[in-house]
């Protein structure tokens, strides 16, 4: 009986791993594919974890950037914390001006009734794959100076509980709402829920025009 | 300004000839020839005084593929050290630079009038470390002068091993033979039980479990993609299509266009093997354990088992769970009281199953004769000999059963006495030899018939040495000594063609040997020199060389220099040493069979021919399991038609491939197919309602009915006892479903009849709640198809229905945006609501509704906004 709770769990910290590197590789090919960056900055690469194809950058600072993000990020979504993980795009040539943001929507339900077996993760592997389609069709962003932020979305008080020392800024909803302009248009990128794993993820695009 | 000669005076040319840009082709070339020609000369006139020139002007090399060092170190040596380097090859070109050399490339070669030499990039760091040019002797890759071939170098050897296959399978054993361990006594009264596991298709497993996106794809494993490359494994999907291992690849091809080619990773294939052989010697005692190839092995299970062969298939089925857990790839198991019958039942179980073969003599002949188990899967029978016996008694004689018509005086007549009774008995499945006997190489050969293409005696005489010094590491390792050697030769055979369909193979050839008692010896240097001197007598013309080796027999163990090894069953030994038998005409069957052997006599049948062989038992046995097929990917929700083709084409190759991949792959999906029928349908849905909305309830659960009666027979639905419905024969399980299934149908059908003839208050077709919703969640289409049937009959006027309906719509675009978080969902119901609105312009009023609460209550309900915001329904 130990053995199945142990492989549970092994099950559980495996879709976090794949999570984690998931929303990784997703800031990478935003950036890629939005022009945030020039293109030569990146290259191809499989990730080790989602077994995907996707770009990634050659700089070692954003790459570390975007590693420790993950990172002080991991034990929030571990337990449930995070709601949304928020690309924010914007343009310093309209004055820092947000254009658009990407919204993974995350919901990890604990699921008691994993059934371990071979091909549990299979369909998990085409879902994310169909994220990574859709993402690379999206087209450069035509604003230039470009830079981005992330966002999340968490139960704060529960978060400051876990992490002591807070590598974030804490932002109101007040706050951000300041800043956008009028009109916003959505845009859904991609839909995915797994029950055998309690996985339900969704990601969108919210674009920000000016009147 | 200071501008280098060769540029400006091009430039003025370009001037003079007052061309922009580039007229044609050649010109387009001319240009780009001298502008690299430019860019070569300014580095060269840059370079410093003091470097000693060692090259001339007239050494003007090209780099032909990959060399270290690498193209562009060369051109820099190149320029530091005088000499020119082109870009293309042409008349200029005197030196080719390259490692190996492509057929086509050679050809082209040919058809030049004054051919550049071939060499090695070893002669230019060679000629610059010692500051003078030097002989291109013993740097050329093709031999001018004589055939133009490629010359082997002595490294050649080494490397071959290192990327053949038959190699790796042959050696893996001489590694991991525990087999000294293997000879203990067994009362001859105690049954013993063998068992003989086989991984499936072993080296496409390896691929498919580290790349599950391969899994449904067919896949083989090959050195290349294309041409003569042989195929030495490939996945059942492939199988299916007809691919056997061993074909070629164009034949491949053919029969399979979108065959995915994987290279072999031999690393991975030994890890993994290892992995296998960790769990066969956990189970079992490493003596009853006998590794064969890397993928195979028998093992004694005789004192486990207890003389209960429940135990033994207990044991066995542990046993490759272990390893599909251990490795991530399937085996398959026979079992059975001897070698010979073992490996009969494992051909029967595969792919991924176990089978148990009784030795009782009537359930053996039976199980032949009606396996129809084909001559060439009895031991002793290759293709040589197969075809020496249909020529002699027939082409009727297909199947060991055949064979029994046959006396034993009539099988030896034609085979020679030994062979002949060991055939006699085998395809009787009677082992010709205890497999318990010593297992001790009784001669050590290493040979190499492939690419093998010499011009001058002294190449061979080097590459004799090699092979002297393999063997000497073999005799060594097993600490034994050889008092015969021998040298065989394939020479081309008098008429065949000087290069053979198979690229760098043997082709026709005549076998000759030539053998010498010495003292007992396992030095390299003797052995090579005695090599040396045979080869010289044998008189082979060297370019006609197509495969040589060298072979020790009459071998001694080091240490008591009087012992001889005893043999093990034919059966046993071929997989890796081949017995001389003396003279020229028994040495031919023997190099024959070998080479069969290491192509597997079982992979030769297609798995189809395999499947249809053992259907009927498949259905009888329980014990045979039929393996578990991949459950298919999930759906993919794009179309070409979604694809942005600007931004395709601005992707990398792959991944326009795998998006376009993933559209064609889909086209084949269920769901598409339904979403295509619902769109064509649009145009006149008026008139088909009815039609439409039967096809799409048949497309729609035609994949789902059979598992929801498998489900309602478990759930007891039926009067059938789900256990014993799972213990029957597939085919009747099959047909129980089946039937099921064209019940529910038929009581469908009545259902709609019935409901059909009850005349509705309003004409509208309004489907129940109960009925519509609980499908809603699992295909958004089923929803797109009933939202757009109704708002295609909604009219101006003023209906009642139409405020029920909208509540429905709107709770389920609540449900999927809030609790199902699938804005994608939502977004396509939208979509399709829109385009009803070009058709049927009454209702846009109804998709204006709708939209708007979707954007200003559910959106920001959902937390996607906070604001009023509209949403995108055009795609990306």
């Amino acid at each position: 009986m130990s053995d199945l709770v142990q492989e549970k769990a092994e099950i559980v910290h495996d879709v976090l791993g794949i999570l984690i590197d998931f929303i990784e590789s997703v800031i990478h090919t935003i950036l890629y594919v939005r022009g945030v960056y020039p293109n030569y900055l990146f290259h191809e690469v499989v990730s080790a974890y989602t077994g995907q194809l996707h770009y990634m950058s050659r700089n070692p600072t954003l790459n570390k950037y975007v590693t420790d993000l993950m990172k002080s990020m991991r034990e929030w979504i571990e337990n449930g914390l995070v709601e949304k993980v928020i690309i924010s795009i914007s343009s310093n040539q309209t004055g820092g001006g947000l254009i658009e943001q990407h919204v993974i929507d995350l919901e990890l339900i604990k699921n008691e009734r994993i059934e371990p077996n071979s091909q549990i993760f299979s369909p998990l592997y085409w879902s994310l794959r169909e994220f990574f389609v859709q993402l690379h069709s999206l087209q450069p962003l035509i604003e230039s100076d470009l830079t981005f932020n992330v966002e999340v979305e968490a139960k704060a008080s529960q978060c400051l509980q876990l992490t002591s020392n807070l590598d974030w800024l804490i932002i109101s909803s007040q706050d951000q709402l300041s800043s956008f302009s009028n009109s916003v248009t959505i845009q859904p990128i991609k839909s995915m829920f797994n029950e055998g794993l309690g996985l339900r993820m969704q990601m969108y695009t919210k674009k920000f025009t000016s009147e | 300004m200071d501008v280098p000669k060769s540029v400006f005076s091009v430039t003025t040319k370009r001037n003079r000839e007052n061309v922009e840009g580039w007229t044609s082709r050649d010109h387009y070339f001319d240009v780009k020839r001298k502008r690299l020609e430019e860019q070569f000369e300014k580095e060269r006139t840059l370079d410093k005084p003091q470097i000693f020139k060692v090259m001339t002007k007239d050494v003007r090399i090209y780099v032909d593929g990959r060399t270290n060092p690498s193209m562009l170190e060369l051109k820099e040596l190149m320029a530091q050290h005088g000499g020119g380097f082109e870009q293309f090859v042409g008349p200029s070109v005197t030196h080719i630079i390259c490692v190996n050399l492509a057929e086509a490339t050679l050809k082209r070669l040919q058809t030049m009038m004054n051919p550049p030499n071939v060499v090695n990039p070893k002669w230019i760091t060679d000629s610059i470390r010692s500051s003078c040019l030097l002989s291109l002797k013993d740097y050329l890759v093709v031999d001018r002068k004589n055939t133009n071939r490629p010359a082997f170098k002595s490294n050649d050897l080494g490397e071959f091993q290192k990327n053949s296959r038959l190699h790796l399978i042959g050696a893996y054993r001489k590694r991991h033979d525990h087999s000294d361990t293997l000879d203990e006594e067994v009362d001859e009264h105690v049954r013993k039980f063998i068992v003989h596991l086989d991984m499936d298709c072993f080296f496409a497993s390896v691929a498919m479990r580290d790349d599950p996106s391969l899994v449904d794809k067919p896949i083989a494993v090959a050195h290349s993609s294309t041409g003569n490359s042989e195929i030495s494994s490939a996945n059942y999907v492939a199988r299916s299509y007809g691919i056997k291992a061993g074909m070629w690849m164009t034949t491949a091809r053919e029969k399979c266009p979108n065959l995915i080619v994987l290279p072999y990773e031999m690393d991975e294939y030994e890890r993994t093997a290892q992995r296998m052989n960790n769990i066969l010697f956990e189970m079992c005692e490493k003596k009853h354990v006998r590794i064969m190839s890397i993928d195979e092995a028998y093992i004694d299970l005789t004192t486990q088992c207890n003389n209960d062969h429940r135990t033994a298939i207990h044991i066995v089925t542990n046993m490759r769970n272990n390893i599909r857990e251990a490795t991530g790839c399937t085996c398959s198991a026979g079992i059975s009281h001897n070698m010979l019958l073992a490996r009969m039942a494992t051909k029967h179980a595969k792919p991924n199953g176990q089978y148990y073969l009784d030795d009782v003599e009537h359930i053996v002949t039976n199980f032949i004769k009606d396996q129809k188990i084909s001559l060439l899967e009895i031991p002793g029978i290759g293709r040589k000999t197969f075809v020496k016996i249909q020529e002699r008694f027939g082409q009727h004689i297909t199947t060991a059963s055949d064979l029994w018509t046959l006396s034993m005086h009539q099988l030896t007549q034609l085979l020679g006495s030994k062979n002949g009774e060991s055939i006699y008995y085998n395809c009787r499945g009677i082992p010709t030899a205890t497999p318990r006997a010593t297992f001790c190489a009784k001669s050590i050969g290493v040979e190499m018939n492939w690419g093998i293409r010499f011009s001058t005696q002294d190449q061979v005489n080097v590459f004799l040495i090699d092979l002297s010094k393999q063997v000497s590491t073999r005799l060594k390792s097993q600490s034994s000594k050889t008092k015969s050697i021998t040298v065989k030769v394939k020479a081309r055979k008098q008429g065949a063609p000087i290069e053979p369909i198979k690229y760098m193979g043997h082709g026709p050839c005549d076998n000759a040997s030539k053998s010498i008692v010495c003292d007992a010896t396992d030095d390299s240097t003797l052995i090579g020199k005695h090599a040396v001197h045979l080869y010289q007598q044998l008189n082979v013309v060297t370019t006609d060389l197509r495969g040589i080796g060298i072979q020790v027999t009459k071998l001694i163990k080091a240490s008591s220099s009087t012992t001889y090894a005893t043999s093990l069953s034919q059966y046993f030994t071929r997989n890796t040493v081949s017995d001389v038998s003396g003279g020229d005409d028994g040495e031919v069957v023997q190099q024959e069979e070998q080479q069969e052997v290491e192509d597997d006599p079982f992979e030769g049948i297609t798995e189809q021919e395999i499947e249809e062989l053992f259907a009927d038992i498949n259905n009888q046995q329980v014990q045979v399991q039929r393996p578990t097929t991949p459950p298919p990917p999930q759906q993919h929700d794009i179309t070409y038609s979604q694809i942005d083709k600007n931004v395709l084409h601005d992707l990398p190759k792959h991944i326009q491939d795998e998006i376009l991949g993933d559209c064609g792959q889909k086209k084949k999906k269920p769901v598409l197919t339904i979403k295509r029928k619902v769109n064509k349908k649009n145009v006149d849905v008026k008139t088909t309602n009815v039609d439409i909305q039967q096809m799409f309830v048949k497309i729609a659960d035609s994949n789902k009915q059979e598992q929801d009666e498998m489900n309602n027979i478990k759930n007891g639905v039926y009067s059938l006892d789900y256990s014993v419905v799972r213990q029957l024969p597939k085919s009747i399980q099959k047909e129980i479903v089946k039937n099921k299934v064209a019940e529910r149908k038929d009581r469908d059908l009545a259902i709609k009849i019935q409901q059909q003839q009850v005349p509705t208050p309003n004409e509208t077709v309004l489907p129940h709640s109960d009925t519509f919703f609980p499908c809603l969640r699992d295909n958004v289409y089923q929803v797109c198809f009933c939202v757009c049937e109704w708002m295609s009959q909604v009219t101006d006027a003023p209906d009642e229905s139409e405020q029920v309906f909208l509540e429905m719509v709107l709770q389920w675009f609540q449900q999927v945006v809030c609790q199902e978080k699938n804005l994608e969902a939502a977004v396509k119901l939208l979509r399709y609501m829109k385009k009803m609105c070009d058709q049927n312009p009454s209702c846009e009023s109804i998709f204006n509704k709708v939209n708007h609460v979707v954007c200003t209550n559910i959106l920001p309900m959902s937390g996607v906004c906070d604001q009023n915001c509209t949403i995108n329904i055009d795609g990306i």
